[in-house]
């Protein structure tokens, strides 16, 4: 048999030798992973369908791990910040977000950052000067921490439309954005007044810029942890103009 | 190929076997529903209460309390786990270890009836504002709450109110230029803790006498029907746990790693 193939091995050779010694090296390997007799010179036979079967299968798999990879990781991907840093590369980020007009246009802080009436829309972790917080950092505290409560997400139009927590305005002015110290996503209001200034800590998106002169009302940021945070809060803060120095009040005195 | 065995049961002792298996059914029934009430709730490998690196042990539960602004509070026989930024109370009765309730709320106090906690810009008693807002306070009877507050709501210092439930009326009880830590009335003795906002030195206030206390007062608490003030990790004790025994003016530190707040 084995003289009986060799001419034709021969012309094979000559006729096509960089395919000759291919179909030797599959043989070879599939008579190594497959212990069966002809088992190599089959599949080198019939290696064109059975390398567009191996690619089709290859190609289904890669598809139905996205598939389930993306079943699975949606939760995590939507809860998390990665998204909005993804869409926060292009260009402007608050073009979709309108604007609270109930706020008015105002250069004293009336209304509590998430909107709605009085403190409706807020629960607060933390209190003006908590004496837990100067306990545990030795440092007050000249603010009040906010999140938003069971009423802002059931009746919040805003967050209704965006699926976000989206902190606004409270004042008119200009804006002063900047990461502070602990890395905190923070944005500055002082009214054109120069008597009042709101600032807001650990937003996870900034959605204004430095200079950008802003209504009351104007969605400024997406809560967050950024910084010094133990949780997604807003930290709200109102200073007063008060000789040279800007002196920090309790917010809940202006909520109205 | 053999023959098919025909079944050998006749009328009457087809009967007597199915009477046998309903038997030998009704007796497993019986005895499984018996063995079923009879096996012992599992015991509680914890039957303490420790604070241990920030961690609070309560029983078989563990809470991290490494995290602001997490915190504990006890009006005995209640142990509060409170997590502001979930808005939930945890509620521990000590003598029967068990978990009592859990309530909506970041509580500031609960006598087993009542809730003092903070809804936006008052404290409320139940349903009911106080009219003031306070940081700290205790519940002393159905018709009395003591209230730490501040002097000035812009400024840091503290004082301790009482407030009639029904007329609202306040009456103070201490006005300091200091920082009130803790409140809690073990043995109808009125129990403050104070930190100095200058010198950040810290006092006990007992009834009317003050005594200095060598850390931060957390935590003033019953235990053996005795008060105790445990000093949770702080930036004045260079974060650092301990607790101490009261006996009259006698302040005597606990040597034992953990901080016992039941046992």
């Amino acid at each position: 048999m084995k003289v009986a193939k060799l001419p034709l091995q021969l012309n094979r050779i000559k006729d096509d030798p960089f395919g000759f010694f291919i179909d030797k090296i599959i043989a070879f390997i599939v008579n190594l992973l497959i212990p069966l007799p002809l088992a190599g010179d089959l599949v080198a036979q019939f290696k064109k369908p059975i390398a567009t079967l191996l690619v089709t299968l290859l190609i289904f798999f890669l598809f139905m791990l996205t598939v389930i990879g993306t079943i699975f990781m949606s939760p995590v991907i939507l809860g998390s910040s990665i998204l909005t840093n993804i869409t926060s590369v292009f260009g402007s980020n608050n073009s979709n977000i309108p604007s609270d007009s109930s706020f008015g246009d105002t250069q004293v802080p009336r209304k509590n950052p998430f909107g709605g009436s009085g403190m409706s829309y807020t629960t607060i972790t933390s209190y003006f000067l908590d004496p837990g917080y100067y306990l545990q950092y030795g440092k007050e505290h000249p603010a009040i921490d906010l999140v938003p409560s069971s009423a802002y997400y059931e009746n919040s139009l805003t967050y209704k439309e965006t699926h976000k927590v989206v902190i606004f305005a409270t004042i008119s002015g200009s804006v002063n954005h900047y990461i502070d110290t602990y890395g905190g996503e923070t944005v500055e209001i002082t009214n054109t007044n120069n008597t009042f200034r709101v600032k807001y800590i650990h937003f996870s998106l900034a959605l204004v810029e430095n200079g950008n002169m802003v209504r009351s009302g104007t969605p400024v940021g997406i809560m967050g942890d950024t910084g010094f945070s133990t949780g997604d809060h807003v930290h709200y803060e109102i200073r007063i103009k008060d000789g040279n120095t800007w002196r920090a009040v309790n917010p809940l005195g202006y909520i109205q | 190929m053999t023959d098919i065995e025909l079944n050998p049961l006749n009328l009457k002792t087809r009967k007597l076997l199915q009477l046998g298996v309903a038997l030998i059914l009704l007796l497993f029934l019986i005895g499984y529903f018996v063995l079923i009430k009879k096996t012992p709730e599992p015991k509680l490998k914890n039957t303490t209460v420790y604070l241990e690196n920030a961690k609070l042990y309560v029983f078989d539960d563990t809470y991290s309390l490494s995290q602001y602004p997490d915190k504990i509070l006890m009006h005995y026989p209640y142990l509060l786990v409170i997590k502001p930024s979930q808005q939930i109370s945890y509620i521990y009765n000590l003598p029967t270890k068990n978990k009592e309730k859990e309530i909506k709320q970041s509580l500031l106090d609960y006598d087993g009836n009542n809730t003092l906690y903070n809804s936006g810009k008052s404290t409320q008693f139940n349903q009911d504002s106080l009219g003031v807002l306070c940081d700290l306070g205790f519940i002393k009877s159905t018709s009395e709450v003591l209230c730490v507050t501040k002097v000035d709501p812009n400024f840091s210092e503290n004082k301790l109110i009482s407030i009639d439930i029904k007329t609202k009326k306040q009456k103070e009880v201490y006005t300091s230029k200091n920082l009130i830590t803790a409140v809690s009335i073990v043995n109808n003795i009125t129990y403050l803790g104070v930190n100095d906002l200058y010198t950040h030195k810290n006092y006990l206030l007992i009834g009317k006498s003050q005594v200095e206390f060598p850390d931060v007062a957390s935590l003033i608490y019953e235990m053996d029907s005795k008060p105790f003030v445990a000093s949770l990790k702080s930036a004045f004790n260079n974060n650092t746990e301990s607790y101490y025994l009261i006996e009259g003016s006698v302040i005597l530190k606990q040597k034992v790693q953990r901080v016992y707040l039941d046992w």
